[in-house]
């Protein structure tokens, strides 16, 4: 695979940062087959560990890019391969989002593409992965029927529900829980979590628009914790994945 | 125009480069018909297959001209005959492709899949079917929305009943359906079909 990414979209889309104390194995991996060692990333951090800011991630860019085995297009810098890869790792890293136990997720399908039969797949590719996961479904009049504390512990009052959304949990043990919202429409489900995939829409198959349907509607959310990601349930059931893992450590 | 498959590196190059290009997120679209019309000249089978995946998943400005290319290329012939491939991987690549390709004289074919041994062939079946939305695969889908063993054909099902508008159909499912996950999309598309006739 070729594909070509920009100083800038390399690090908007790392704006969070790159916590070395908190790396999963797979960036890490990544990071040492691309050449870039525990000793760069470190000089790169400086004392807190955090590689973040433009000048750091312009450092951490540039170390890959030496690297990279891509093409010019149009003038972009591009990298291949495992560079590549190792980017859409680095950018699918989430902070520990985790709040009181619970981890709230909202995944928005196409929210602002035009091709309804595409979301319908991904929906219910996501639907599936769900299921596979030991993740629960929960109808709204099942919702409502809970106990209020129930509900309370979920983020699932009627203040935080969204009727046009479907509800799924899974209960991780030791009191953590992870809440799904998936939206194919309303944004109203994404008010309330931590994190937000967005699958499919304009900005994902052009990486390089901002995401101006979603955005605004986010209001005062850091859009920080909004991941842009390609159409279809696969590559939202592998960031989902990886939010679960770092919520869990 | 000759569909011979030319391997002279010079080619291979080009068609690579033109594939890149065609699936790739940043190119322009001007680009990406460059891109296209140039692989049409050059009647890859290679980049037919390709090109058929691709239809599936791309927006309409792309998918028409893709379409058009597939279609001039005999691809859609092909993609008929590997329905009937040994393979279940090729099957499935075939439903995928022909669903993208909004081809209804498949419509015959992809219905006699639905019964298909493969629960992923049935499935690719049924969202090719989504996309078509052909009446004349309604019965098939009931069928396959109450008897198929696997839960994904099932909700596959479900969503074409609802592109087709089959209420009464959807709601006996939710009725008699056990897997919770079939459930919700059941019912999802009923809640389509709802805003939809509320315009």
């Amino acid at each position: 695979m070729v594909a070509a990414i920009s100083r800038a979209m390399f690090v908007s889309r790392l704006s969070t940062g790159v916590h070395l104390d908190r790396m999963s194995p797979e960036l890490k991996s990544a990071l040492e087959d691309a050449g870039v060692t525990p000793q760069h990333l470190r000089e790169i951090a400086g004392k807190d560990l955090v590689i973040r800011g433009d000048a750091e991630l312009t450092q951490l860019f540039r170390k890959l890019d030496q690297r990279a085995e891509g093409i010019k297009i149009e003038g972009q810098v591009t990298v291949g391969g495992r560079a590549f890869l190792l980017l859409e790792l680095a950018a699918k890293e989430p902070s520990d989002l985790r709040v009181d136990g619970r981890l709230d997720v909202a995944i928005a399908i196409g929210a602002g593409g035009p091709e309804r039969s595409v979301h319908l797949d991904a929906e219910r590719e996501v639907m599936s992965g769900l299921r596979a996961r030991g993740f629960t479904p929960l109808g709204l009049a099942k919702i409502r029927a809970m106990p209020g504390e129930d509900r309370a512990r979920l983020g699932l009052e009627d203040k935080h529900l969204d009727p046009s959304a479907l509800h799924f949990v899974r209960d991780e043990g030791e009191g953590k829980q992870t809440v799904v919202r998936l939206s194919t429409g309303g944004t109203r489900a994404l008010d309330h979590s931590a994190m937000v995939i967005r699958a499919g829409g304009t900005s994902s198959r052009n990486p390089e628009q901002p995401a101006t349907g979603l955005r605004p509607q986010l209001g005062a959310r850091d859009p920080q914790k909004v991941i842009e990601a390609p159409a279809g349930g696969s590559p939202v059931l592998q960031i989902l994945d990886s939010a679960m893992r770092r919520g869990a450590s | 125009m000759s569909a011979a498959i030319d391997h002279r590196p010079a080619f291979a190059v080009d068609r690579q480069r033109a594939l890149a290009l065609v699936s790739t997120l940043v190119a322009p679209i001007e680009a990406k018909l460059e891109a296209l019309a140039k692989l049409e000249a050059i009647a890859d089978a290679d980049a037919v297959l390709a090109l058929g995946i691709l239809v599936a998943e791309v927006d309409p400005p792309l998918r028409s001209a893709i379409q058009g290319t597939v279609l001039r290329l005999g691809g859609e012939r092909r993609f008929i005959a590997e329905l009937g491939a040994a393979d279940a991987a090729v099957r499935a690549r075939a439903a995928h492709a022909l669903g993208g390709l909004r081809h209804f004289a498949a419509v015959p074919a992809l219905i006699d899949r639905l019964t298909d041994p493969d629960a992923v062939v049935r499935e690719q079946v049924a969202s090719a079917l989504i996309r078509l939305r052909d009446p004349r695969a309604e019965s098939a889908l009931i069928h396959g929305l109450r008897f198929d063993p696997s839960p994904d054909v099932r909700s596959a099902c479900a969503q074409a009943l609802g592109e087709l508008g089959a209420a009464d159909a959807l709601i006996a499912a939710a009725s008699t359906e056990e897997d919770p996950f079939t459930v919700l999309l059941i019912e999802r598309s009923l809640w389509r079909l709802e805003n939809r006739a509320r315009g």
